[in-house]
């Protein structure tokens, strides 16, 4: 053989194989980019919510969205449906969701639907770093969220896409994702909510050991804000943005208040306020001062994260219009979470729940 | 850009090659290099294409007019240490600064300043291709007059990032022979296995690997004795088929373009003592090591002491080289008293049986990368007490799936071949199952690139 054919033959032949995959990747189509399946059940594969969230956004029927980061990744449509009335909700999230990965991907969602709301969830930690941070260390996968299909060859030959294909196609249920399109992204099955899971492995000085955020400055945040936001809500008038707060453990107060990042915080949250205020689109429910959700540890799985039974409720709240924030009123929610904030002390806290978690142990031995 | 990406392996590889002889019919061929390898240098960020610009206009400059002093019979030590200085203070500023600022403050018990400086990918490599050119024309041992050439040599992608660090001697010649300018297709046929070789063994070994490497050394992570022993092995596999992958594809596709660039590695985990490790491992390095810093401080030439002190300094170093932090120096220190070990081991007389040098060697090489690969010491304590079971003697908890077990039991014989993938590629027949293993590494690669993980030796 030839070195000329020896060439030709391994290109010719490599070029085959990406060729059938390629075929197989699109045909298959496991992150639903090209169709909503119809002859296997819908997969919703958690680790790949960037991924296949686009294709989610162009092709589902729904005419209300929940965007946010995995604090709300356990809302369920149905839920939702049933606080707000008419309408079909599909939840969007995305874990350690960035204020741009929101914007990209509520871009490709109102450019293909008529969207009456979005739930949009604000967390200060999405708007730390660059404007065009994503929340993950592997970029956003921008081919999945433009309309040409021709770049998407990351996604077409892709050996992770044809392993999900030939699950598919050989019936084979790996774990790792869900088929409830009620609650894609739901993870707190498999979770326990109590004090004690708050505060295993917690550092009472350093509080932000586990999450590991980065500072911010409110420069920073307002750039993100300013690129992230706005533009969203004057291109699309018609659509209305709910803004919500999650209701984070007190911790996180400690927290930011551990790290000089207290001020910023509550700064931002009021800017951000007053900047909404002339968005007739625009609303926003705050639920980070709720004093008798975020010190009922029992409801959290760690310093951040709460329980479906706190997002139901919050859900609830928000369709019946309580819990409004307007720049009105905002200094007063403000000046709540800052008297919390310095009221506690992290590691009495933290010593208190251990005590307690201790006491649980020791009963459930008995 | 990557080698393991589709941008590079589907559209920049494939027209950098072609467009390389298409321009060598109109004498600018090397010319169509030095523009692709700086569009590939800024594909990663546009905005330090003016450091690669200017480091390569100074050091020619620099390099010229030592060239020309030191043929007047003129003196060139004052331009040489200028020059080198120049290179110095790019590699310190932009990958030392804030190592220093922060061990100063931490000296005076102040907070470390955050510089916040973000390290230009390869720029390792290209100033220390560039000091060894300065020394080298300082001993009238390398002139290049021809900027195109010279920039041609600092910048050519296939070693840009991450080496092989090259001789200015070893290179230019190459470039300049007529007959290299035409394709030769027996090249382009082993230059395309050793790539496929190479990409098989970044994308599908050592990136299948890292998965365990990463949970091992996560900071959350608190690993026993079984997740320990686990993460090391892999992380010793990771580590050679990484870099050694870059490598091939650096060879390989420097070969398809008639370039023979020099070997890095030669089979170092079959090696059975330091010395001979260090002789197949990152050979271009351990050159430059040799050659600038071991020898000119004296090396062997002023008695056992200070040669000792020589290999330990010469290793710390080299260790620095790699990063700025203690890790990488403590490694440096271990392998250079290692080899200091090893040397006076030698003066007894006593052969070790070969499996027990061999397994020396090896073990003695598995517990060096942990300090190269932990983070930090704290990290690197906590492995090493994990490994002699101070977190208790449990087994692994990653649950690796069984084909990362079957990848690292592969990798581990590849590893101990006899046979490297230089010499596979360079001996092959062109028959059939080697096109249908070269076709099947292509495809395979190509697909399984779609999360391009950095080449590890990229962050030195």
């Amino acid at each position: 053989m030839t070195p000329v054919a020896f060439i030709r033959n391994s290109l010719i032949g490599a070029a085959a194989l990406l060729a059938t995959a390629g075929v197989i990747d699109y045909e298959v189509d496991p992150f639903q980019q090209y169709r909503v399946p119809t002859s296997y059940t819908p997969r919703f594969y958690h680790p790949y919510q960037r991924h296949e969230n686009p294709g989610l956004a162009r092709h589902y029927a729904f005419d209300r969205a929940v965007v946010g980061s995995s604090f709300f990744e356990n809302i369920s449509a149905s839920e939702v449906d049933a606080a707000f009335g008419p309408g079909k909700t599909m939840n969007f999230c995305l874990s350690a969701m960035t204020a741009y990965d929101a914007r990209k991907l509520l871009e490709v969602m109102l450019a293909s639907h008529r969207v009456k709301q979005v739930i949009y969830s604000v967390d200060y930690n999405a708007f730390s770093g660059a404007p065009n941070r994503t929340g993950l260390p592997e970029p956003l996968p921008a081919y999945l969220y433009d309309s040409a299909i021709w770049n998407d060859y990351p996604y077409l030959l892709s050996i992770l896409t044809l392993r999900k294909s030939a699950d598919i196609l050989l019936g084979r249920h790996e774990p790792g994702y869900s088929t409830d399109a009620d609650k894609p992204w739901y993870w707190a099955k498999d979770e326990e909510f109590s004090a004690k899971s708050v505060v295993q492995h917690l550092d009472p000085d350093n509080l932000n050991k586990r999450f590991a955020q980065p500072p911010r400055t409110m420069d920073g945040m307002w750039k993100s804000f300013e690129v992230n936001v706005p533009p969203l809500l004057e291109a699309h008038p018609e659509t209305e943005f709910i803004f919500v707060w999650p209701p984070y453990s007190l911790l996180v107060w400690m927290d930011f208040r551990q790290r000089n990042q207290l001020d910023v915080s509550l700064d931002f949250k009021r800017r951000f306020v007053q900047a909404l205020a002339k968005y007739p689109n625009a609303r926003i429910h705050e639920f980070q001062a709720r004093t008798e959700w975020i010190t009922n540890f029992d409801e959290y799985r760690d310093i951040y994260h709460f329980s479906p039974k706190l997002s139901s409720q919050m859900i609830r709240d928000i369709g019946a219009n309580r819990e409004r924030e307007t720049a009105a009123n905002v200094e007063a929610y403000i000046a709540r979470i800052r008297a919390m904030a310095l009221a506690h002390d992290p590691r009495q806290v933290i010593d208190e729940l251990q005590g307690r978690a201790d006491l649980e142990r020791r009963r459930g031995r008995m | 850009m990557l080698f393991n990406s589709y941008e590079f392996l589907l559209f920049f590889l494939p027209a950098s090659v072609a467009g390389y002889f298409f321009f060598n019919r109109f004498r600018a061929g090397n010319l169509w290099l030095v523009a692709c390898s700086f569009f590939f240098y800024a594909w990663w960020r546009v905005n330090f294409l003016p450091l690669l610009l200017a480091s390569i206009a100074v050091n020619f400059a620099v390099g010229r007019t030592i060239v020309h002093r030191a043929a007047m019979g003129q003196a060139t030590r004052a331009l040489l240490v200028a020059g080198i200085a120049f290179n110095l203070m790019l590699l310190g500023y932009f990958k030392y600064a804030g190592f220093f600022a922060a061990n100063v403050a931490l000296l005076f018990g102040a907070p470390a300043p955050a510089l916040d400086v973000i390290l230009p990918i390869g720029i390792s490599f290209f100033t220390f291709t560039q000091i060894a050119f300065l020394v080298d024309a300082s001993h009238r041992k390398a002139a290049e007059p021809n900027l195109v050439n010279y920039a041609l040599f600092v910048s050519y992608f296939p070693h840009l990032l991450a080496g092989p660090i090259l001789h200015h001697r070893e290179m230019m010649p190459q470039f300049a022979d007529r007959t290299n300018k035409r394709v030769v297709w027996e090249n382009v046929a082993r230059g395309l296995a050793l790539l496929a070789i190479g990409l098989g063994k970044k994308v599908l070994i050592a990136d299948e690997l890292a998965q365990v490497v990463n949970a091992g050394y996560s900071a959350l992570h608190v690993p026993g004795f079984g997740d320990a022993w686990l993460t090391v092995i892999c992380y010793t596999m990771q580590i050679y088929f990484d870099f050694s992958g870059y490598t091939d594809m650096a060879l390989g596709m420097a070969l398809m373009m008639n370039i023979r660039l020099p070997q890095n590695f030669d089979s170092p985990y079959r090696q059975r003592n330091l010395r001979e490790f260090w002789r197949h491992w990152h050979i271009t390095l351990m050159r430059f090591l040799r050659d600038y810093v071991y020898i000119p401080i004296g090396g062997s030439r002023k008695g056992e002491a200070f040669t000792a002190f020589a290999l330990v300094f010469t290793f710390a170093l080299g260790g620095l080289w790699h990063g700025a932090n203690w890790t990488f120096v403590l490694w440096g220190v271990a392998n250079g008293v290692g080899l200091v070990i090893v040397r006076w081991w030698g003066r007894t007389g006593i052969a070790l049986p070969a499996i027990a040098a061999w397994a020396i060697t090896f073990a003695f090489t598995n517990f060096a990368w942990v300090l190269f690969r932990a983070p930090d010491l704290a990290t690197a304590r906590s492995m090493f007490g994990a490994l002699a079971g101070r977190h208790g003697f449990g087994g692994v908890t990653f649950a690796p799936t069984h084909y990362t077990l079957a990848v690292l039991g592969i990798a581990c014989v590849l590893a101990v071949l006899p046979r490297n993938s230089n010499r596979i590629t360079g001996e092959m027949s062109f028959g059939w199952h080697w096109q249908a293993a070269t076709a099947l590494l292509l495809a395979t690669g190509i697909l399984s690139v779609g999360n391009p993980t950095e080449f590890l030796y990229f962050n030195f």
